[in-house]
């Protein structure tokens, strides 16, 4: 029997229309919908079940006094249900007020039917059921049509004998198709009674209540546990996948509009993880989902629905808020989580440990954790096998005890994190923090002044180091072009001051512009510094925008982030953290290739030209002569690089995601405390760089 | 413009396939440099598709001094002109802006963080710049750490701090007794002198 615990806050289409026109005159449910009907119970029951994630709830009144109904069906020609109706003795349509109207057919049997479907590509009612006495019937419910409520055998239930509880139509191919008690798939031919095994599923039982959804996925739910499984009938041998935890029942039948997708894409009631598709994340994976249900239980302060994984949920916020790392992810240690849930439930997790980019079933690191509301400490063992570096982790809350990696539920939320996971006993710093960034704004006229707009190249980066005990394991560095001001061609790159080319360890290198892993080194090649060019042209990957002639600097000229960047820097054994700079290290730009300079430069001066942070001396790359040319005036006995005779510089780098200011503008137009804490030497105006202290008409807003 | 008034500063040197040769140009020449050079105002981008080197470079002119190897040439400023560091001045722009040279410009401090153990409990430690405080409770944005490590006994590391933090929490997670974690917060003190340390014992 069903323990229904969900109350009926969402209401389904067919409950509110049905309260909105009850006892009026009998209206057809006035669309396709996507949820399926299931039909329940000796005093009848009648639910939506959303097939996704196996969330249902009653929809019929408590007191709709209806006796037992199966075979239900909905009819994509008229939009009513029909079902056999054990009462009357023959089928009823169901309106959208739920009101029961049976409708008396001629040379009915006398025992009733417990399979059937209302087919998609003709009005016609197919009833089945086994047994000599029996076999397959079709009744027309076109008026027009001359067998009109009349019942015709196809053919005997000993010719077409088979074991199956009920039947779906496909969407467009006319064939009825059922998964008998052993779990093969058949297909019927319902013109000539005929039919033919596709496979074995994979999966036994009574499996009464079946649907199609447009695509041709057949979705079949097990009596006994309510399990839903997904067979896809395109395939050659169809196999059923576990798909969602569903109602369980002893007398199940099931409908639904054929033609529906079966997440509404207008008001979706599913929760997504948002890891990579390989993790299985989204519909068509199988990913993990979660009926946000009543909206009772989910993690952190808030649960969104959507469509499907990647698909916007039309809002802002960040709905992946239910978990805090309070410690690191070392292999081989215990992490412990602080997990924030609105209610009970229970917890199940899952870490990449091998970084192969599947949940596999020894990497469940929490299993059936009960939770309460509130925050809740969980501690848990990272395998000493784990692989350093990041990947990901999967957090399921659901009132369900156990579940998988993937797969619907009903209630609760997944959250999906891209997490680290480090050497055992690692120092992890990050600049300016883990998940802020930093700022580097350059002027590219050097040697000559530019207007200092500082827009000529603006990038967000942040870095990370990873020792243990003072040796450099690793180093990150991740980045995103948020404007280019000019139209000279320049490359970006940083150096490891005190590393050395041969000190990285170029074989576990990972280098991903816009998230696709490159195959070329970023490491410059026949050099003895470590050098890492994150791109020889910046504009091979942005654009200006229409009728814009830069990239993100002028107004009107919005576009989205077009590069960003991450390296994944490990280091060969014994590289001493203290030998190696500090942050930020020595980012700076140079002329790509080719491409002609200013004329203090008498031909493309390519890589020979760089343009580095204040006092920061150049790699061993640059052309030595080129200091001191226009404005310049650096003085490398003093340890004076990059700046003009008044001491500034090309190049800032601020700790802050800074907004730049719109072409053309001064930075003393944009920020006007950049010159008092320039002239105090950063005595006053320390925060001069923020947000609040701008001049928001001269920063650029996308 | 900004680049013109800087031109009357230093005599002008010309470059050529990178040798260095100096020029004497008449008042015409000198305009229409400066004329280029207020075309190419506003950053490199204004000018690279026909910079206006392209003009010079067509009619080089060419110096009786002999030049010397460009790879080991170095320019270095021989009269270095005393700066000026006064911070009343106003500067109209930051074409004129003066900075001491040493002075690198760098919105940030450095942060001492020092923890002491002496009962050598295993712990986590996060150093961090956003949290909340609730009463007695603080909530970590463990997202916003600068320092995250395991210890075991005494720890000591220099942060690098953007000047608008100016209070961090210290979080420490103790293995042998995961529900009950210690908060300790650190406020800059801007006006004090030295080293910044942040200490907990």
């Amino acid at each position: 029997m069903l323990n229904l615990v969900k109350i009926n806050t969402v209401k389904s289409i067919l409950f509110t229309i049905g309260i909105g026109s009850a006892g009026l005159h009998a209206q057809p449910f006035d669309e396709c919908p996507s949820e399926a009907f299931l039909i329940q119970d000796k005093l009848a029951n009648l639910y939506n079940v959303q097939l996704a994630t196996g969330f249902y709830e009653k929809s019929s009144p408590a007191d709709w006094n209806q006796q037992k109904m199966n075979a239900l069906a909905f009819s994509v020609h008229d939009r009513y249900l029909y079902a056999y109706n054990y009462y009357y003795g023959t089928i009823v349509r169901i309106d959208s007020a739920l009101q029961v109207t049976p409708i008396p057919l001629t040379n009915l049997p006398n025992k009733g039917f417990y399979v059937g479907d209302i087919s998609v590509v003709e009005n016609t009612y197919y009833l089945y059921r086994p047994g000599s006495d029996y076999g397959l019937f079709r009744v027309s419910l076109d008026e027009n049509n001359d067998d009109y409520l009349n019942l015709i055998k196809v053919v005997n239930g000993t010719t077409l004998n088979l074991a199956i509880y009920d039947l779906a139509f496909h969407p467009d191919n006319g064939s009825a198709y059922a998964v008998d008690r052993w779990g093969n798939l058949w297909k019927i031919n319902v013109q000539d009674g005929t039919s033919v095994k596709l496979s074995n599923v994979g999966e036994a039982g009574v499996f009464g209540a079946v649907y199609f959804d447009v695509t041709g996925n057949l979705y079949i739910s097990r009596n006994n546990d309510g399990n839903i499984f997904r067979i896809n009938t395109n395939w050659d041998y169809p196999v059923a996948e576990f798909f969602a935890h569903g109602p369980s029942s002893s007398n199940n039948d099931g409908a639904r509009c054929a033609l529906a997708p079966i997440i509404s894409l207008e008001a979706p009631t599913t929760d997504f993880g948002d890891a990579p598709d390989s993790y299985g994340s989204s519909i068509n994976n199988n990913g993990a989902r979660h009926d946000v249900g009543d909206g009772s239980l989910y993690l952190g302060e808030t649960v969104l629905s959507e469509p499907n994984a990647y698909a916007d949920n039309g809002s802002s916020e960040d709905d992946n808020d239910g978990i805090e790392f309070v410690t690191g992810i070392e292999a081989g240690k215990t992490a412990i989580i602080d997990l924030t849930s609105s209610g009970d439930g229970f917890v199940n997790a899952w870490l990449d440990s091998d970084k192969d980019g599947e949940f596999d079933s020894d990497e469940q690191i929490i299993a059936a954790e009960a939770v309460t509301s509130g925050s809740n400490i969980i501690a848990y063992d990272v395998p000493t096998w784990a692989e350093t570096g990041t990947t990901w982790t999967r957090f399921r809350l659901s009132s369900e005890e156990t579940l998988s990696p993937v797969g619907g539920v009903a209630d609760g939320e997944v959250e999906d994190y891209a997490i680290d996971i480090a050497e055992q006993n690692v120092t992890t710093l990050h600049y300016p923090s883990a998940d802020t960034w930093a700022t580097l704004a350059f002027e590219d006229r050097w040697p000559l002044m530019g207007d200092y707009d500082m827009n000529d190249l603006v990038v967000h980066y942040r870095l990370s180091s990873y020792d243990v005990e003072g040796t450099l394991m690793r180093v990150k560095i991740q980045g995103k072009v948020v404007a280019m001001g000019a139209a000279y061609h320049n490359g970006f790159a940083f150096r490891l001051p005190g590393l050395l080319r041969s000190e990285v360890d170029t074989e576990r290198l990972s280098f991903t512009i816009n998230g696709v892993e490159q195959n070329t080194s970023p490491l410059e090649a026949d050099k003895e510094e470590a050098i890492f060019i994150i791109a020889g042209d910046l504009w091979d990957f942005v654009t200006s925008g229409e009728n814009c002639r830069f990239y993100r600097t002028e107004a009107g000229c919005g576009s989205n982030i077009q590069m960003t960047f991450s390296l994944e820097i490990p280091m060969e054994a014994n590289i001493i953290k203290a030998d190696v700079a500090d942050f930020p290290y020595d980012p700076f730009i140079f002329a790509s290739e080719g491409h002609e300079r200013s004329y203090v430069f008498g031909e493309a001066p390519g890589r020979r030209f760089e343009i580095h942070l204040k006092n920061q001396a150049p790699t061993e790359a640059f052309q030595s002569n080129f200091l001191g040319r226009g404005d310049d005036a650096s003085n490398i006995n003093n340890g004076e690089y990059f700046i003009n005779e008044n001491g500034m510089p090309w190049a800032i780098n601020i700790p802050y995601e800074w907004e730049h200011p719109v072409e053309y503008i001064d930075v003393k137009f944009a920020y006007p405390d950049f010159h008092g804490f320039v002239t105090t030497s950063g005595a006053q105006n320390a925060d001069w760089f923020t947000t609040e202290k701008s001049t928001a008409k001269n920063i650029f807003k996308q | 413009m900004l680049i013109g008034s800087r031109l009357k500063k230093a005599p002008l040197k010309i470059y050529l396939n990178n040798k260095e040769t100096t020029m004497k140009f008449t008042n015409i020449a000198v305009l229409t440099m400066i004329s280029f050079l207020i075309v190419a105002c506003g950053g490199g981008g204004s000018s690279a598709s026909s910079p206006p080197a392209t003009t010079v470079i067509e009619d080089p002119v060419t110096s009786d001094e002999p030049t010397t190897s460009e790879e080991t040439e170095v320019v270095v400023s021989e009269d270095d002109p005393v700066i000026i560091i006064d911070p009343n001045i106003v500067y109209d722009t930051t074409a004129e802006l003066v900075v001491d040279k040493p002075f690198l410009l760098k919105p940030e401090y450095e942060l001492v963080v020092s923890y002491k153990d002496s009962n050598n409990r295993s712990a986590y430690l996060s150093v961090c710049t956003e949290f909340t405080e609730e009463q007695d409770n603080i909530k970590v944005n463990y997202n916003s750490c600068l320092l995250r490590t395991s210890v075991d006994s005494n720890y000591q590391a220099s942060l690098t701090v953007a000047n608008d933090k100016t209070r961090l929490v210290m979080a420490i997670w103790y293995l042998d007794d995961i529900k009950k974690p210690r908060y300790e917060v650190w406020e800059n003190n801007s006006d004090a002198q030295g080293t910044k340390v942040f200490e907990v014992n």
